[in-house]
């Protein structure tokens, strides 16, 4: 906080920088920064290191000033903020308050100059205010910052009495009215916090101290003491039972790990950065003496502490805000509507309780009553029942879980389109959901370290659930229909369908094929719940399965339909299809914004509606390639009725490959045959056209040439744009027609400059390969800009001749980069092979890249020393552009 | 050393100021400015005549910081300035070759 008034009249200095009161006092600090920074170098106990720091500065300060300053009888000088509550980083602000009766003293004047810019000088960042008694009151009572800044001070230096004095007015000015005012602003301001910090963002990359469950959470609990106990530790308020000592132990845990962590962040930034990003994330969880594990790597370990840290400091500071409120109700005898219901459970206005908390340890199915009655009656939790939840959580053992009527309380919840998310979110926070499904527990808190995995998996699976239940129940966006509606209306086995969603990923965390190991976890889990054989079977099936429709999709050519017969083989029946494609499409929209986007969703339906074809084949005669692809023809003949190309275009449609009128749109092919014939009068032609979302698609026609593809991808990131998916034909004429879909345009309001300039570019690098070489080095120059680095993995080249007839697979997984696709397709045609279909996703920075490709003459590689030759020629070409 | 000057929007600056004192930036100089990009100022009819108003109020904000730190500076005057409409502004980073604290004399990063 930087207030700084009353030291305008700045006066000019000439002589250096010590100053002449202080002798010594900025020397003796810098040296305890500099020690406590090489302290920080290594883990240090948090908390107690910060105090200390904190407690030696302020001791250095007091001595530093002599008697004959501080017997003056008109001014104060107060350590409040961080320094005031004595925990200081060494990058910390020194928060100081000058206070004086009413007229600025001119000695303390003198002393503000001398001391701050003293301290200035030395490095320090000060936050100081200059006010009297009286212009503080009002800055107090007009700012909450200000107010809750001042909750907590520390008397450095002159008027003892004046000091005193302030602050015995300063608390005793809460009254009943002030402490409800303060409680409404604490409570509005957390709010402020937990929206801005709550963000997705913030979630993979938290912010130390605002964050949500950061220190400030525990600052709000001090000042909270302070204002209703004048006293701010923890265990004043377990004393007015306003924390529980297990609360109260949690948090102080809590407290010292974060100051660890923020110690060791500003001691590696080398400044005050709270925000915890992945670079630092890493560096942190080795220096706290995290390691690698077959569980996870040590980052991974560090952030699951972490998250638990503070999701810990964040349950319990809403439950003392709560119990603080009810004090106010409580005291102000205010009426609350109080109903018994059947448990029996007490409902206090919005509020459920237990009645008799005792009898939960001799019934503890209590407990899942007590869950089902808060979704029936849409009830918060009373703050006090987290705890008996917690407490008796041990009582709730094998008999209660396979208890035939405490499965049907829980699968009631889980299928309550309105409750389930918030309900399972309480029972999995209060650690029951761990306890009903001791599968659980290994993945709470477990976090995915890339930034593709917005959430740690325990969340991610509720998030599931929530996703499925508001498919079933919104109208889906008008850009692209799914036909969810149809599929929910048809759907025979939905329990199964919400347990999967609920159990899909709790396989997580022990290595790979977490979906296998997650089925087999799944069949325990099915016998406890009383599932029928056919229900479990179909359970482990979703779990197991669960991957599949997505990696298809995403990777393997949907024209092509041998991937199409791999899943309806796998799937084998049109009900556990639907079930999956409902699963997938949850799954991902559970991810994160990353993992969802109208391309992903269009994959996933054209997968969808081709396999399901393939399992209705016995009630639908089969297609053949050939009859389709007349039917195609028919097609785009009808739309150029009367023109007179029309021969010319049937001639045309001969010659061109199955694969291209069947994975293009009859429309589509029309417009191609145009643009292929401009090319009569020039050597390229391009067609633009906006496709779903803010896609766009691109054909492009000119004369084939080796390295054609590389040199398209080059113009297009050179551009900005984003290539999602490339189909390549070659026409029997010599010419090429790619297909390309890019991502949402760098500037969308401006398309025409853009594909103007794209023409343009392609023309001269089709013309020199000179051009595309000074268009690619101004991109390739290293911008100051560049990406804050991601967490990455090894590179991987995947080479599949089994997945297609015709072309043999080649997937690159990588992280993504600037110009990582150029230098991919560059490196294929300097290997001689021919690219025919590309698929291209990044979710967040990993990059999956599919090709289909063939040799120069159209044929599979197969020759195993080809595969290796490959290999190593993509992963040295992805080091290299590294 | 980088000097960061942004074109923002007028209503746009306590945004900015606000995000740029959230990841520590101490100071910057703020002025009004007047001028026009692609956006070509705007047509007004006045009286029945029309009048071209080239130039549109905008706000100038210079702040110069250390090179490691250019990266989120920019990204926190754009996530800031941001509404994806016309007319947003525009980013300069240039380099700064020295700097110096009038009152104490230091030099360089040290007197930002």
């Amino acid at each position: 906080m930087l207030l700084k008034q009353g030291i305008d009249s700045c006066s000019w200095r000439k002589d250096g920088m010590t100053p002449k009161r202080f002798p010594n006092l900025l020397r003796r600090l810098k040296e305890l920064r500099q020690t406590f920074l090489q302290l920080c170098r290594n883990d240090v106990p948090g908390l107690l290191a910060a105090r200390t720091y904190a407690e030696t500065l302020l001791a250095s300060l007091q001595k530093s000033f002599s008697d004959e300053i501080t017997s003056r009888e008109d001014w104060t000088l107060i350590a409040v903020g961080g320094f005031g509550r004595s925990e200081l980083s060494y990058a910390s602000d020194l928060d100081l308050l000058f206070l004086y009766r009413s007229k600025l003293p001119r000695v303390l004047e003198e002393i503000i100059h001398e001391l701050v810019y003293g301290l200035w000088d030395g490095g320090f960042e000060v936050g100081h205010a200059t006010a009297s008694t009286s212009a503080l009151k009002k800055m107090v009572r007009d700012d909450f910052t200000i107010l809750t800044n001042y909750l907590e001070p520390r008397f450095v230096a002159g008027d003892k009495k004046l000091y005193d004095d302030w602050r015995s007015s300063y608390l005793k000015d809460f009254g009943k009215q002030r402490r409800r005012k303060f409680l409404q602003n604490l409570v509005y301001y957390r709010g402020g916090r937990l929206l801005q910090y709550g963000e997705s963002s913030y979630l993979l990359e938290p912010h130390v101290k605002e964050g949500v469950g950061g220190l400030r959470d525990l600052h709000m609990i001090r000042w909270a003491g302070m204002v209703y106990l004048q006293d701010s530790s923890f265990g004043a308020l377990v004393k007015q039972d306003l924390l529980t000592p297990a609360e109260e132990l949690w948090l102080e845990q809590a407290y010292d790990f974060l100051w660890r962590v923020r110690l060791q962040l500003h001691q590696l930034t080398g400044r005050r950065q709270d925000h915890l990003l992945f670079p630092e994330q890493e560096q942190v969880a080795a220096r706290l003496g995290f390691l690698d594990s077959p569980q996870g790597s040590a980052v991974e370990a560090f952030m699951r502490l972490y998250y638990r840290h503070t999701s810990r400091i964040r349950r319990t500071t809403q439950f003392f805000l709560e119990r603080l409120e009810e004090r106010h109700r409580s005291k102000l005898r205010i009426q609350i509507k109080r109903r018994i219901l059947p448990g029996p459970f007490l409902l206090e206005g919005q509020h459920l309780h237990f009645m008799e908390p005792e009898w939960v340890r001799k019934d503890p199915r209590l407990l899942m009553q007590f869950f089902r009655q808060a979704a029936k009656s849409d009830a918060h939790f009373h703050h006090q029942a987290g705890q008996v939840i917690r407490d008796n959580l041990s009582f709730f053992a094998q008999e209660a879980r396979t208890d035939a009527a405490v499965v049907a309380l829980f699968l009631d919840i889980l299928l309550d389109p309105n409750q389930a998310f918030r309900v399972l979110k309480v029972m999995h926070e209060t650690g029951f959901l761990d306890v009903f499904l001791p599968e659980f527990a290994a993945v709470r808190y477990r976090v995915q370290h890339d930034v593709y995995h917005l959430y740690t998996v325990d969340e991610h699976l509720l998030r599931t659930v929530r996703e499925l239940h508001q498919m079933e129940h919104q109208p889906e966006d008008t850009v692209l229909r799914l036909g969810l509606e149809d599929i929910f209306a048809q759907l025979k086995h939905r329990r199964v369908l919400f347990l999967a969603a609920l159990l899909h990923d709790i396989g997580k965390g022990e290595g790979k094929s977490h979906a296998a190991r997650g089925a087999a976890m799944a069949e325990s889990v099915a016998q406890r719940l009383g599932l029928s054989a056919e229900e479990a079977e179909l359970l482990c099936f979703l779990i197991k399965s669960h991957l599949i429709l997505a990696d298809t999709a995403l990777k393997r050519d949907l024209m092509d339909e041998k991937p199409i017969l791999r899943c309806a083989i796998q799937i084998a029946d049109r009900d556990r299809l639907q079930m999956l494609y409902l699963l997938t499409i949850a799954d991902s929209r559970a991810t994160g914004p990353g993992a969802w986007n109208t391309w992903k969703a269009s994959l996933l339906r054209e997968l969808y509606s081709k396999v399901d074809r393939q399992l209705r084949r016995d009630e639908w005669p089969r297609e053949d390639v050939q009859r389709r692809s007349q039917q195609v023809q028919k097609e785009v003949l009808s739309l150029l009725a009367g023109s007179a190309e029309q021969e010319k275009v049937s001639q045309w449609l001969d010659t061109v490959s199955y694969r291209y009128l069947l994975s293009q749109s009859p429309e589509a092919i029309a417009q191609h045959y145009f643009l292929e014939k401009e090319l009569a009068r020039s050597s390229l032609a391009v067609e633009t056209r906006p496709a779903e979302g803010e896609m766009w698609q691109i054909a492009i026609a000119t004369r084939d040439r080796p390295g054609l593809f590389a040199i398209i991808t080059g113009v297009l990131w050179a551009r900005g744009l984003n290539i999602l998916a490339a189909d390549i034909f070659t026409r029997q004429s010599g010419i090429a027609m790619d297909i390309l879909r890019v991502e949402r345009l760098p500037d969308p309001l401006h398309p025409v400059e853009l594909w103007n300039k794209v023409r343009n570019d392609l023309n001269q690098s089709l013309e020199s390969r000179s051009y595309l070489k000074d268009l690619l080095a101004g991109k390739k120059q290293p911008s100051l800009l560049q990406q804050k680095s991601t967490p990455r993995k090894e590179d991987r080249v995947v080479i599949d001749e089994e997945a297609s007839d015709f072309y043999t697979i080649i997937e690159i997984y990588t992280w993504d980069r600037p110009g990582v696709l150029h230098s991919i397709t560059n490196a294929l045609y300097e290997l001689d092979i021919t690219i025919q279909l590309a698929k291209i996703s990044t979710p967040g920075a990993q990059v999956t890249d599919v090709f289909y490709v063939t040799d120069l003459h159209g044929n599979k590689l197969i020759d195993p020393d080809a595969h290796e030759t490959v290999r190593s020629k993509l992963l040295e070409a992805l080091t290299v552009s590294a | 050393m980088k000097k960061v000057e942004a074109i923002i929007k007028p209503f746009k600056l306590d945004d900015v100021k606000e995000k740029l004192s959230e990841i520590g930036i101490k100071g910057m100089t703020v002025s009004e400015v007047r001028g026009f990009g692609r956006q070509k100022g705007h047509t007004e009819i006045y009286r029945g005549a029309e009048y071209v108003v080239d130039f549109l109020p905008k706000i100038k904000l210079e702040v110069v910081v250390p090179d490691d730190q250019v990266a989120e500076v920019v990204e926190a005057i754009r996530h800031a300035a941001y509404t994806g409409k016309i007319g947003d502004g525009k980013v300069f980073v240039t380099p700064v070759e020295e700097c110096v604290r009038i009152r104490t004399g230091e030099q360089g990063e040290m007197a930002l």
